[in-house]
């Protein structure tokens, strides 16, 4: 008998991770042999959109699910680490971070009744903006949207006002003035064709959040041994392939959005060091709050 | 047990209707056809989960969520403001002022709701609000004045809905961010449509009060140059309100929903220059405004679970899916495509129909040569028109709920404005330049 | 007896429609101050749009008894109306019933998810991160006034 599961995606049918379940779902059918098929809800269709998630897996209410970490970090302080400022600059940085924190995730994962079966980034957010930015003076008084707390405060160090506000507002906001900028990453800029309101992107690579995908603990130990083989290999393929579908998309959505004429400026390395002082303290006030095997590892990571 | 989509739609509806017509209030009908629906329908669940417990915690949260969000904060505070321009002389000077530039329009005060409604549309972004806030002020008024009830209804049920159509739009948002469509494009390519629906409307009071005389009142005021010059400074209230409001969004002072605050602080000023803002008025308009705006999140929160379970259960997607794999001619298709909307309209809100058919349906339509955009604005046409369909059609609700007519009434009396909403879809699908003209002249 | 216990349940939704009244005025000024500040001093104040929403939650939680109570909620009377006296009352009392049923239910399951998020001291993924039990209590208390409503509404149909 084939057994069917549904997938919740929060992100819309275009976004990368949801496309990443759909690949993950199609390897599951091929490499079970059709005997497991899960069905993918973009658009947080199902009805659970946020930091519920962990919860709603954990109750089975849906048997698998692709989560934001940094959304359920309220829930579980290890899930922050991919969404904290600047502790990364490259994909291979933020690769091995993952690595040196995955033993961790699995086990917040299992603690939370389901097994953490792979997580990839989202493109680095940069600074899209109407004015060039060349060091936080630039960002001085700048309505700047932001979407975590983090976010809010990193710029406010940097002296920009963080202003918060559903993303669905932000294109209109912009047109009008409202807001000056936005921090996200150059697929967003693309995707929301900002090139229509904003002129300038700065990829600061202020951070390359983790989207997870997990299943209900229940629901995994009702497969049998070959369908639990073959999902894992379908969870590493899909991992491996999403990683390098990330930073390739990154590296062309930078031209494309060049190509609408928006002019991409590195950050000088005046602005690095601002940033870099930004970052180490919403860094240590994360620290404080950390469980010690936590500390151990992002302590021998940032050494 | 059911485990076929298409049959448990079918059962879905049949469930719907046996609630609604015993009835149970619409909100609680949703909730438990959507209890019922999940019941009958053949999960695969491990032995640790219960079927109670996944629904239980289904409904919580979509609940929660439902009614978790920025920008239904807009319709409490657009419908309060209405209200307080009812409750107070505003609503009536309105009246006064705009009569003597109707007077010799076919149809006169009639034409009021389309008026009123294309410029309500512009500062809200949601139907519901529209509808809710220009009904409350004119329907009594027209009612009154002894204009034909059906007119007044059934033009208020489809210029309502121009909320969508006409920018700020609440579905045009959640559209573009699904289809990769630029929202600043989605939203001017609905300004001419809009306007189109609006002078259609419009067109079809005049024809029907030329052909029925009687459904404008008898005595008829003459009015010359002056007494318009003059009357002009009745609509000023309302005109600097509706200036306030839009003024602040594109000013870049506020979103939509944050000028919807705006509006109500403006309309509670307004009433108090003109002295006629008493303790039981304001008390009345809070109490009113309570209870429409619950009446409405309620079903809505009936709606989203609902929607859910269809989703849950597989029957969206396979509607879908049953529509995608039937190779049509492009036309045919849009037929289809138009027919299956309008079938899953009368169950679902439209929000929900937006978030589940655009990841399937977006695909066949494009490479049946539908452009995003166009499809966009076709598909909230096709929201629009959900709104006025049985038996979940939000604008009717609203109606009852500040006219007090009886839902069967107000379908009918809306009947020849869901033709004229047909109408216009038929004319862009023939026409699809009349979407693009305005994007392709504003944007790069 | 019974006419007490109708009257005091009335009076209950009547105090909550008092609280969804506070909540529409506090969300009316906190938009306001929002819009004041930024368009002044380039300020936001970060959490207008997240606790607005929450507000907006409890305006309507709070007061779904009491749009019972006034009749307020829309049901479709076509069938019903022709009904004989008698029948049209037995109907009236089932369907009650199935919304107290109803009711009743989702005010469990309210509960078990406020609960949790107080357990696991869940916080919001926004910029305040506050804990989502506090904003989240007005759906078991809603649907407990709302259950209460639905009794007074069956003994009515009855007096
Ligand atoms: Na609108
Ligand atoms: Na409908």
């Amino acid at each position: 008998k084939t057994i069917k599961m549904n997938l919740n995606c929060i992100y819309g049918p275009n976004s990368i991770h949801t496309e990443g379940a759909m690949k993950f779902a199609e390897l599951v059918k091929k490499y079970t042999h059709g005997s497991v098929v899960i069905t993918v809800y973009p658009g947080g269709s199902l009805g659970f959109k946020g930091p519920e998630l962990l919860r709603v897996v954990r109750d089975g209410q849906v048997p698998m699910s692709d989560i934001l970490m940094g959304v359920v970090s309220g829930s579980e302080h290890v899930f922050g680490v991919s969404s904290l400022p600047k502790l990364v600059n490259s994909y291979e940085e933020a690769f091995k971070l993952y690595q040196a924190f995955k033993p961790l995730y699995e086990k917040a994962a299992l603690r939370w009744n389901q097994k953490f079966l792979y997580a990839a980034p989202w493109p680095p957010s940069g600074l899209v903006t109407k004015v060039k930015i060349e060091s936080a003076k630039d960002l001085k008084g700048l309505k700047i949207r932001t979407y975590d707390k983090n976010g809010a405060k990193f710029l406010r160090i940097l002296g920009a006002n963080a202003v918060s506000m559903p993303w669905g507002e932000v294109y209109s906001a912009l047109r009008t003035n409202l807001i000056n900028g936005v921090l996200t990453s150059a697929e967003s800029t693309k995707n929301g064709k900002f090139w229509e309101v904003l002129k300038y992107f700065s990829p600061i690579n202020y951070a390359y959040p983790l989207n997870m995908v997990t299943i209900n603990l229940d629901y995994w130990k009702a497969l049998d041994k070959k369908q639990q083989q073959a999902i894992l290999r379908a969870a590493k393929e899909t991992e491996k392939y999403q990683w390098a579908y990330s930073e390739k998309i990154n590296n062309e959505d930078l031209k494309i959005i060049q190509g609408h004429s928006m002019v991409v400026n590195e950050p000088t390395e005046e602005f690095e060091r601002q940033m870099e002082k930004a970052s180490r303290q919403l860094v240590e006030e994360f620290l404080d709050k950390a469980s010690p095997s936590e500390k151990k590892i992002l302590r021998e990571f940032i050494k | 047990m059911i485990s076929d989509p298409l049959t448990l739609l079918a059962v879905m509806m049949i469930i719907l209707f046996v609630f609604l017509l015993s009835g149970l209030w619409i909100g609680f009908s949703l909730f438990a056809t959507g209890v019922a629906t999940m019941l009958l329908y053949d999960f695969t669940l491990p032995p640790t989960i219960s079927i109670w417990s996944k629904i239980g915690g289904l409904i919580a949260n979509s609940s929660w969520n439902s009614l978790d969000s920025w920008s239904l904060v807009a319709l409490p505070l657009f419908v309060f403001m209405g209200e307080i321009l009812y409750h107070t002389d505003i609503s009536n000077k309105l009246f006064n002022g705009l009569l003597p530039w109707f007077s010799k329009i076919p149809g006169r005060l009639l034409h009021l709701n389309v008026v009123a409604c294309s410029m309500f549309a512009a500062v809200s972004g949601s139907s519901a609000a529209t509808t809710a806030t220009v009904g409350k002020i004119t329907l009594n008024e027209l009612k009154k004045r002894g204009y034909s009830k059906s007119l007044s209804v059934g033009s208020l049920a489809g210029a309502g809905t121009l909320g969508f159509l006409i920018p700020p739009s609440l579905i045009m948002i959640i559209y573009g961010v699904m289809s990769n469509v630029s929202i600043g494009k989605l939203f001017i390519a609905g300004i001419i449509p809009g306007l189109m629906l609006g002078g259609l409307y419009s067109f079809y009071i005049m024809i029907a009060s030329l052909i029925k005389p009687n459904v404008v009142p008898k005595e008829q005021e003459q009015f010359g140059l002056k007494d318009r010059l003059v009357a002009l400074k009745d609509i000023m209230p309302v005109f600097l309100l509706i200036v306030l409001v839009l003024g602040s969004i594109y000013m870049g002072f506020a979103t939509p929903t944050e000028a919807a605050a705006l509006g109500v602080v403006g309309a509670l000023l307004l009433a108090l220059m003109f002295r006629n803002l008493t303790w039981d008025n304001f008390k009345l308009s809070v109490k009113n405004s309570i209870k429409t705006t619950v009446m409405i999140s309620f079903i809505m929160m009936g709606a989203a679970f609902l929607s859910q379970v269809a989703g849950f259960s597989g029957i969206t997607r396979s509607l879908s899916l049953y529509v995608a794999q039937s190779h049509l001619s492009p036309y045919m298709l849009l037929l289809i495509v138009g027919f299956m909307y309008l079938l899953l309209g009368a169950i679902l809100d439209g929000v929900s129909m937006v978030v589940m058919t655009t990841p399937i349906i977006l695909p066949i339509m494009q490479r049946a040569g539908f452009e995003a955009l166009w499809f966009g604005i076709f598909l909230v046409i096709m929201v629009e028109l959900a709104q006025i369909t049985p038996p979940v059609g939000f604008s009717l609700f609203v109606i009852e709920g500040i006219s007090g007519e009886k839902v069967s009434d107000i379908i009918k009396y809306s009947f020849p404005f869901f033709l004229i909403m047909i109408f216009v879809v038929a004319i862009l699908a023939i026409f699809p330049q009349i979407v693009y003209f305005l994007p392709s002249h504003m944007i790069r | 007896m019974i006419e007490r216990l109708i009257g005091w349940i009335d009076r209950l939704s009547n105090l909550f429609a008092y609280l969804s009244a506070f909540f529409l005025i506090v969300i009316i000024v906190l938009i306001v101050s929002n819009i004041v500040l930024m368009s002044l001093f380039n300020k936001s104040i970060m959490i207008t749009d997240e606790y607005s929403a929450y507000m907006f939650a409890a305006f309507v939680m709070f007061s779904v008894s009491y749009t019972l109570k006034e009749g307020g909620h829309i049901k479709i009377t076509v069938l019903t109306s022709r009904l004989p006296d008698g029948v049209e009352r037995i109907a009236k009392f089932l369907t009650t019933t199935i919304a107290f049923a109803l009711s009743i239910y989702m005010f469990y399951f309210s509960c078990v998810m406020v609960y949790q998020a107080y357990v696991y001291q869940m916080r919001a993924d926004t910029v305040a991160q506050t804990l989502l039990w506090i904003p989240q209590l007005c759906m078991p208390i809603g649907f407990f006034i709302l259950s209460l409503q639905l009794i007074s509404e069956i003994l009515k149909v009855f007096k």
